[in-house]
């Protein structure tokens, strides 16, 4: 049972790794502040259920794409920290081409202008 | 007013930290895991306190917002496989060496009575002591243990398991016992040099499964869990689910292929007596023997093959093997139980003592009919229900193949 207005599961699980490699490329960061920063760039369209998040990260680490550390946090807590690495550069110009050919082929077979590109 | 008697109770450090045992001990989540996920749970109480929940609601909140433990670690272990599989076959390895250590004590006894009385008892005596004695508590165990009970001992087993030491040091001593009980009973009308040697022998199978479990254990640091009340009530009775039915499905898979081996061993000895010498062609022994034990491995190793053929993992293949292949093994043992019966009963029936075949006689009111004699055996022969119900216990804990996807899922509303 899921709201109708939420994003399908499919598409949820295919954004996740364009939108943590884009989030990364920003800067450092951790699965807590990954999830929420996700929550509101998609204006809580984008719900995930938290602990999957991290089987994504660690198969992207795999891939080369992030690294981590364990670092301390300001809260004097230690927290695992990723980072983009240049694979992980690569594979994101990869997906946002990938993602704006999707993006402008639905724009034409519903006669929207694009407003990405 | 009950609820705010329950909130004053709440130990949020203990919730946090049973949590934490509870998703380190799922088979694929690795100790570094479990603590990354312990992590996020802590940000997200934090930020619910900050929003004026208490420790238990922002607790329960946090917990839905990680989502399930079980669905979790399933993601987890298909990015680790390897992990998972190694758990896998450490509980198939410590039943099997469990399973053999505590055969050897609960039958020790049987054969110190009979060496003690000069005889061989009655047949259904013998068999029923195996069953009773043997078999059956093993199967009340495991099928306690996948419900959920017998919390003492999945904490003496949760102790055991800190660390590999501890767990060689347990194993080693169990194997010495039941050797020692096996010398003591039935060993010693040989001399000293014999003694030894066969001591040395009937620990030796144990001894190379304890070095293969000890090597695949995954320890358990105990100062990572200090301060975790023992057997917490969320130290979820679908983990030992999961591990028992790997140790039926092991105990039984393993059963079938000795099942095999025996079988073409009998078929091979048609025509002679087992318990005489071997005079035949010994390249035809050694010949069957290798059919019957590779046989099955090299059948293993093409549908293997195959796997990888049609591009998929073997190892990533999380989800275990479904209900209709164990009823298919339960109705091979049956097959199997069938040529047994026709073979060690009619064909050389020389698990039957004459005392035995008279008692058979006397019940039945007829000595000649060797049909019926050997049904009345095999009927009294209460082995039987042994893969017979390790085959039930798998079936019934094997878990059912879900549609999964990767990546994150939506939360459910």
């Amino acid at each position: 049972m899921y709201i109708a207005s939420m994003i399908a599961k499919d598409l949820v699980a295919a954004s996740s790794k364009p939108l943590i490699l884009s989030i990364l490329a920003e800067g450092e960061s951790y699965g807590y502040e990954l999830t929420r920063k996700v929550r509101e760039l998609s204006e809580g369209a984008l719900e995930w259920t938290d602990g999957m998040l991290y089987p994504v990260l660690h198969r992207l680490e795999r891939q080369g794409a992030i690294v981590s550390e364990w670092k301390q946090s300001e809260t004097g807590r230690e927290r695992k920290y990723y980072r983009l690495s240049a694979t992980g550069r690569r594979s994101l110009e990869a997906e946002r081409r990938q993602w704006f050919k999707v993006h402008n082929t639905l724009c034409k077979t519903w006669k929207i202008n694009p407003s990405l590109t | 007013m009950q609820n705010m008697e329950n909130q004053s109770f709440f130990d949020l450090e203990k919730a946090l930290l049973e949590w934490k045992q509870d998703c380190a001990s799922r088979p694929g989540v690795s100790s570094d895991d479990a603590r990354e996920l312990e992590s996020h749970l802590r940000d997200c109480v934090a930020e619910l306190r900050m929003q004026g929940m208490s420790g238990q609601q922002a607790f329960h909140a946090g917990l839905r917002q990680v989502g399930p433990t079980p669905e979790i670690a399933q993601e987890f272990a298909k990015e680790n496989p390897l992990g998972l599989w190694r758990d896998r076959l450490f509980w198939i390895v410590t039943a099997a060496l469990a399973c053999g250590v505590w055969f050897s004590a609960s039958f020790s006894p049987l054969w110190w009575v009979e060496r003690h009385l000069g005889t061989r008892l009655l047949f259904p005596c013998r068999q029923a002591w195996y069953f009773v004695f043997g078999y059956l508590p093993v199967l009340v165990v495991g099928a306690l243990l996948a419900t959920g009970r017998l919390g003492r001992a999945r904490e003496w087993l949760r102790r055991l398991m800190q660390s590999r030491p501890r767990f060689a040091c347990a194993g080693a001593m169990c194997i010495i016992a039941s050797a020692l009980l096996m010398q003591i009973s039935w060993f010693r009308q040989y001399s000293w040099p014999q003694d030894v040697l066969l001591f040395l022998h009937s620990s030796l199978w144990p001894t190379i499964l304890l070095a293969i479990g000890t090597a695949l254990l995954r320890p358990l640091s105990s100062a990572r869990w200090a301060g975790s009340a023992a057997d917490p009530a969320i130290a979820a009775a679908s983990v030992w689910r999961d591990r028992v039915f790997w140790m039926a499905a092991g105990a039984l898979l393993t059963l079938l292929w000795q099942g095999l081996d025996g079988l073409g061993l009998t078929a091979l000895f048609l025509t002679g007596d087992t318990n005489r010498p071997f005079v035949g062609n010994p390249l035809a022994l050694i010949g069957f023997q290798l059919l019957m034990l590779l046989g099955p491995v090299v059948v293993a190793a093409g549908l293997v093959l195959r796997h990888i053929r049609r591009g998929r993992s073997l190892l990533s293949d999380v989800a275990p093997a479904r209900q209709s292949m164990f009823v298919l093994v339960a109705v091979m043992l049956c097959a199997w139980a069938a040529v047994n019966l026709w073979i060690t009963y009619i064909r050389q029936p020389y698990y039957l003592q004459p005392k035995d075949v008279s008692l058979y006689s006397q019940m039945s009111g007829r000595v000649s009919w060797r049909w019926g004699r050997a049904l009345m055996a095999f009927a009294s022969n209460l082995q039987w229900l042994w893969p017979a119900g390790l085959g039930v216990l798998a079936v019934c804990l094997a878990p059912v193949r879900r549609e999964t996807r990767e990546g994150p899922q939506p939360i459910p509303a």
